[in-house]
């Protein structure tokens, strides 16, 4: 049973991450007719911002680091590494589902030149809730004891 | 195996008792067990005596399904040795025979199948990385390969109104100017109750449609670093409209009725022979549009000049105290090239290229004669440099010197040869100004007066400075930002409310 629970876990957090790394490609920033993908934005903005904020640079150019993170954690479900590969997702979703969420709650700047979209943000901030989701449920889930049991958790 | 006395000499094996095993003592009487041939009494590994350890995974599985057999069963023969066998009669000595479990098939389809998708997972992984790189360095990119693609990437950003492109098209030094003036700028704005407090500079950009754009496909190369790229086709509208800044209601409404802040637009239309030149500078193997250089070109252009030739080379000063030292003494000496060559070579440098065209048309100036004996500086972090705030100078003009020092709100002036001060304070000031207006000033402008300038002398003037390639230059753009920040620091949001007021009247 444990097994089954942690199985699930492991999928429903795989799910929320293909669903947070799509929402990273769909627009997060508008600037007049123009809308940028996330990476598209870090970039774009991290000559801006490096020079006023040093901290806020480096971010944004760590930024495509989301995407290996996210492939190493589903790596580690594949390979039946569940709780580290749970703590990882658990790492990525919090980093990512508060850039995003910070983006979303500022809403669509439509009537302005330069905004947030708010497609890409809200759809990885609900990538990132179904991996927090999915993450913490493995974590939980109690490991299988070593003798006799087949094992929740392998790592 | 041999057995000692055998070939040697020793003693001779007794009969009737099992074989000695070499190396280890005969027990009496008792078979001595070999050390091959025994099957394990507990959990057993699935290949004994191997020294492998079966595969990860696996290993639990084993060790359960073994436990689970029959306590006591016999397992081929007990000690390797059938049953019932004679005491004292050893099999055959040959090699050994391990104790091999009746193994279940091992089912690993499972994990091939988990690295077969982990692979596959990394693999799209990196080509994800790939492709988020490359839109990440893409978007960051700045500058063109020439001269026409920036001028065009220009117009394109323009007419899409993409503000963020726009800044990455300028040159770098440009850009970081402008970036550290209106983030500044914007910052004392919002305490003034000027601006919202969630205005986006960027907003008060407005919208530029372009229409028909057509460049001239001859470009003039002015030097290996400067082209003028000339649009000769087109119409370029910019919409502004005040309302959407983020500009407070009450700054509006001091502005004027809402009526004059609608939408007013403004088109620049190209017309034929008289082509709208927009000058293109290299950096670092890239080209950028330049406003500060295509500024500087429509005023050569106005005064019928053209590019020089040569430019005035940079002259950088070991710290940002001397810079401005050797900026001021330059000035006294009116020798404006040595002083074009102190400036920042980034943010001026459109100065230093036409710095030639610029001492020819303003003709020659006597020295004053007046020497910086000494000086000294408050230097001060600022956005992007430091500001030399003066705090004593010592000028000598023939011998005859005087000193000029700042603090206690006052700047005092000193003649050396009979000794005579001069004090100038912030109240002193503020009282002057309030005089010249013929005390027509109402109670709450006068207080605007004297926080201006008790601000202006209090916090004191300076010449900003930047470091350029580890040498230090005067900034005049950032130098002008910064004496209107202090102005602006210098003034409470009252202050300002009652300037707007009595302007409005």
């Amino acid at each position: 049973m444990r097994t089954v629970i942690a199985r699930l876990g492991a999928g429903v957090a795989t799910a929320g991450l293909a669903v947070l790394v799509i929402g990273t490609f769909l627009p997060w920033l508008r600037s007049g007719t123009v809308l940028r993908d996330s990476y598209q934005s870090a970039g774009a903005l991290r000559g801006l911002v490096s020079g006023l904020n040093a901290q806020a640079g480096a971010v944004l150019g760590a930024w495509p680091a989301v995407i290996p993170c996210c492939a190493v954690c589903v790596a580690g479900y594949a390979l039946g590494l569940r709780r580290s590969a749970a703590i990882v997702g658990l790492l990525v979703a919090l980093v990512v589902g508060t850039a995003a969420g910070v983006i979303a709650v500022q809403g669509d700047a439509t009537k302005s030149v330069v905004g947030p979209a708010d497609t890409g943000p809200i759809v990885t901030l609900v990538g990132a809730t179904i991996m927090l989701a999915g993450a913490i449920t493995v974590v939980v889930c109690p490991r299988a004891g070593r003798w006799g049991g087949t094992g929740g958790g392998s790592s | 195996m041999t057995y000692p006395g055998d070939e040697q000499g020793g003693w001779q094996q007794q009969p009737g008792y099992p074989q000695q095993q070499p190396g280890y003592p005969q027990q009496g009487g008792y078979p001595q067990q070999p050390a091959g041939p025994y099957p394990p009494a507990g959990p057993q590994p699935t290949m004994p005596y191997q020294g492998q350890p079966p595969p990860f995974g696996q290993r639990f599985e084993q060790l359960g399904e073994q436990s689970q057999q029959p306590y006591g069963q016999p397992i081929g023969s007990a000690f390797g040795q059938p049953t019932g066998q004679p005491y004292g009669q050893q099999p055959p000595v040959g090699p050994p025979t391990y104790w091999q479990p009746q193994q279940k098939p091992k089912r690993r389809t499972g994990l091939i199948a988990g690295i077969i998708v982990a692979v596959v997972v990394l693999a799209g992984g990196g080509v994800g990385t790939w492709i988020a790189l490359n839109r990440t360095a893409e978007a960051g990119s700045t500058g063109s390969a020439t001269p026409q693609a920036a001028a065009t990437k220009l117009l394109a950003d323009l007419g899409r109104s993409d503000v963020v492109g726009l800044v990455n098209d300028l040159p770098p030094g440009e850009a970081g100017f402008l970036r550290d003036s209106i983030s500044d700028s914007t910052s004392q704005l919002k305490r003034l109750q000027i601006m919202k407090p969630d205005a986006n500079p960027e907003q008060s950009a407005g919208t530029v449609h372009t229409t028909g754009i057509r460049f001239d496909p001859a470009v003039q190369q002015v030097n290996d670093h400067l082209a003028i790229t000339k649009l000769d086709a087109g119409t370029i509208t910019v919409d502004s409209d005040l309302s959407k800044v983020g500009y407070t209601d009450k700054f509006l409404k001091a502005l004027g009725p809402s009526s004059q802040l609608s939408t007013k637009d403004t088109t620049l239309t190209v017309r034929p022979g008289k082509p709208f030149r927009i000058a293109t500078v290299k950096v670092n193997g890239q080209w950028y549009p330049s406003l500060f250089y295509s500024i500087t070109d429509y005023a050569l252009q106005s005064a019928h000049e053209s590019w020089p030739s040569h430019s005035i080379p940079a002259t950088g000063s070991a710290s940002p105290d001397a810079a401005v030292r050797g900026f001021v003494q330059a000035l006294l000496d009116s020798d404006f090239g040595k002083a074009i060559g102190m400036t920042a070579p980034d943010e001026m440098a459109a100065l230093h290229d036409a710095g030639p065209a610029i001492l020819a048309a303003a003709g020659s100036s006597a020295p004053s004669g007046v020497r910086i004996d000494s000086v000294s500086f408050t230097d001060r972090d600022v956005t992007g440099g430091v500001d030399a705030v003066l705090s004593s100078m010592t000028l000598d003009s023939d011998g005859e010197k005087i000193t000029v020092t700042q603090g206690g709100g006052c700047y005092t002036i000193t003649d050396a040869a009979s000794g005579q001060n001069q004090r100038m304070c912030a109240s002193d000031l503020g009282a002057q100004m309030q005089q010249g207006a013929g005390g027509l000033l109402p109670p709450a402008l006068g207080k605007f007066m004297q926080d201006l300038a008790s601000g202006l002398v209090n916090g004191g003037l300076g010449i900003v400075t930047t470091q350029v390639d580890g040498q230090w230059y005067v900034s005049p753009a950032r130098t002008f930002t910064q004496l209107t920040l202090t102005v602006l620091n210098s003034v409470s949001a009252d202050d300002l409310s009652a300037l707007l007021q009595f302007g409005s009247h």
